[in-house]
């Protein structure tokens, strides 16, 4: 008849708790693991949402911004034109210029104001100098 | 300057201003098609 070995027999007690505790240890290292991994993951995705999000305000703050520039730029060249008829019809009449009056005045200086204000909303460098140009004072050049 | 010089002075402020404006215009406009996605060979500024 064949007898086990003591220490066999000691060694098959022990390993299949080992093992499973092996196991244990390891699934709950994995699961960490694939948790840090989902956090990582679902940060980066909140961060590219709130970078996404931000980028489509700044467009459509732009886009705001434009159109009412359009609109300003448009009330703008005809308050000039306003001017000049009025510049033009003093020095007919009276062969100097004369001030005009203030309520072209002051629609000449809201106008301004406001351009100016939207002038500094736009992103675009180049677009920002030529709407600077455009609103120098152009009187008496 | 005498007025009619200053008149013929007016004038062409005028004309200019008017050009002025429609170039002006003209690349706000395209800023605003820019901003709207209407113009996919340009990139908007990301």
């Amino acid at each position: 008849m064949t007898t086990i070995p003591n220490w066999i027999a000691v060694l098959g007690l022990i390993v299949a708790p080992v093992t499973g505790l092996l196991g244990y240890v390891l699934a709950g290292r994995n699961e960490r693991a694939r948790d840090e991994r989902a956090a990582k993951r679902e940060a980066v995705a909140r961060r590219a949402s709130v970078r996404e999000r931000l980028d489509e305000e700044r467009h459509a703050f732009q886009r705001e911004t434009l159109l009412e520039l359009q609109d300003a730029l448009q009330r703008q060249v005809r308050c000039a034109a306003k001017v000049i008829i009025h510049d033009r019809s003093t020095l007919r009449e009276h062969g100097t210029l004369t001030q005009v009056g203030p309520e072209l005045s002051g629609e000449s200086y809201e106008i301004g104001v406001t351009t100016r204000r939207l002038q500094e909303r736009v992103l675009d460098g180049a677009l920002r100098g030529a709407v600077g140009e455009f609103s120098q004072p152009r009187r008496g050049r | 300057m005498s007025a009619e010089a200053g008149i013929q002075h007016l004038d062409s402020l005028q004309r200019e201003v008017a050009e002025h404006y429609v170039a002006l215009s003209d690349q706000v406009g395209t800023a605003l098609r820019v901003e709207l996605g209407w113009l996919p060979e340009e990139t908007r500024q990301d």
